[in-house]
């Protein structure tokens, strides 16, 4: 038997996070018939016993009952309830219908508030809308890099959600304006990666600390979604080893913090006289920059830009962007022949401003006839 | 077993005190059906089966209208009031046929 077909884990048909809320939230609803049912058999058997008192006023006779259960009292205000008879029933709607009421206000309002009835109602709305996205990133752990890390991708327009198992971060989490979806559950756990729809979703960040746990989660989470090209895993690792393992397990992408760090202070020291130009590129390449930006277009068989050169193209003319580079096979161009005839499998390397190049990421990806001057159609 | 009959009970009531207000509109079967209807809510309350929610909803529904169609009748509007009714009446129509649904699902599960 092949034994990577055996060790897939399957994932399930449904979410069974979802159904679990919707449980807890039945189970409050309830919760809450009995003190609801007090509530308004009191009022009922106040009304009726009123209003065969004063021959059929409804509205003073409700107004006399919630004055009475609700020790306000007021007086005797409705028809027939001066009288002997009205006195006897006042007594004893009193005596039950004061303990009713204040019980059952008592169990509504401590049902509402102690078990928060409308946060569960907006989880059970975010976890709707976490099972129907697709494309998006799963984040594991929320910490300061996280924190920065949402700014990003949420400035980027990606779609993501963010998993951590701890309760205290629930707060935060609720707050952060950058944040839509977020679980505050196990996240090692198969149910919950199927409902943040784990089979939909382009990939995963680990963000985690702990060792151990940034194993386990890596392995399940190859042994859920197979195919490396499927699903892309990012994580963090603290030295070249760990990297190695990591990869050899199936992750995509390992970044080591303390590498990156010292490797843009080192472009800082030996760029000092052009500071400026080498800040810029890094902030354009780490998307921090918000104004600027550089994209890359795999040119493929049936693109538009396919054999064409590259100054038949509009991207210069039209999109005000410039093309910096040009990879062909394994050469990087730098300096480009507008003469140069754009091949498949070719990457573009364009600069421009953020604006222009959604247009044309929008353009390329339509395969328009926006992208070639009209001439030459 | 004994919930689902009273929760039952008491849909069907709601539509026949309802129906009772329209055909005979006065102030002792305008209070009735009210509170009928206010106690067929309480019922469906946290049920969780089949089509439990939607029963729930249209009977909520039934609510909204008798609620201020009693207040209107007694402060003197009585056309609306029947309106009204008649509104709550289409609704607590829709809960029977969505009970009846749920009996005949419910007996095909078994």
């Amino acid at each position: 038997m092949n034994k990577g077909k055996r060790l897939r884990l399957k994932l399930s048909k449904y979410n069974t996070l979802l159904l679990k809320y919707y449980s807890e939230l039945y189970e409050l609803l309830e919760q809450l018939k009995i003190p609801l049912f007090l509530l308004v058999f009191i009022l009922f058997v106040g009304t009726l016993g009123y209003m065969i008192l004063s021959k059929g006023n409804f509205i003073d006779s409700f107004y006399m009952t919630v004055i009475t259960v609700a020790t306000i009292g007021f007086g005797e205000l409705v028809e027939g309830s001066d009288t002997p008879v009205g006195r006897v029933f006042t007594s004893f709607l009193a005596l039950g219908g004061i303990g009713f009421y204040t019980t059952s206000i008592t169990l509504i309002v401590n049902l509402l508030f102690r078990r928060d009835l409308f946060s569960l109602l907006k989880y059970i709305v975010m976890l709707e809308n976490i099972s129907k996205l697709k494309d998006h990133f799963i984040i594991f752990s929320y910490n300061e890099l996280a924190e920065e890390l949402v700014k990003i991708l949420k400035k980027n327009d990606l779609k993501f959600v963010l998993i951590d198992d701890n309760r205290e971060n629930e707060i935060k989490l609720t707050k952060n304006p950058y944040v839509d979806y977020f679980i505050i559950e196990d996240m090692f756990d198969k149910e919950v990666l199927n409902s943040v729809n784990i089979n939909y979703s382009k990939g995963a960040i680990i963000l985690l600390n702990d060792k151990i746990k940034k194993l386990a989660l890596l392995v399940t989470l190859r042994l859920l979604k197979p195919n490396k090209d499927e699903f892309i895993i990012y994580i963090l690792a603290s030295d070249n080893e760990e990297e190695e393992k990591y990869k050899s397990l199936g992750a995509n992408f390992c970044i080591i913090p303390s590498k990156i760090i010292s490797t843009r202070i080192i472009s800082y020291i030996s760029h000092q006289a052009y500071g400026f130009v080498s800040d810029l590129l890094d902030k354009v390449s780490y998307g921090e920059e918000k104004e600027i930006d550089i994209i890359e277009l795999v040119i493929n068989k049936d693109s538009i830009l396919n054999n064409r050169k590259i100054a038949d193209t509009t991207i210069r003319k039209k999109f005000k962007s410039t093309i910096i580079a040009l990879k062909k096979g394994d050469n990087l161009e730098v300096s480009i022949d507008p003469n140069t005839i754009l091949q498949e499998n070719d990457v573009v390397i364009i600069f421009g401003k953020y604006s222009n190049l959604k247009k044309i990421r929008e353009a390329f990806i339509n395969n328009s006839k926006e992208l070639i001057n009209i001439e030459q159609i | 077993m004994a919930k689902k009959i009273i929760s039952d009970i008491f849909i069907i009531l709601s539509l026949t005190t309802n129906f009772m207000f329209l055909y005979f509109p006065n102030a002792i079967t305008i209070f009735i059906a009210l509170f009928i209807n206010l106690f067929a809510t309480i019922f469906k309350l946290g049920e969780s089966k089949f089509l439990a929610t939607k029963i729930l909803a249209t009977s909520f529904v039934a609510d909204l209208h008798l609620v201020p169609a009693i207040f209107l009748f007694f402060l003197g509007y009585k056309d609306f009031a029947i309106a009204l009714a008649i509104g709550a009446l289409v609704s607590n129509i829709i809960s029977v046929l969505l009970v009846i649904i749920e009996s005949i699902l419910l007996l095909f599960q078994e």
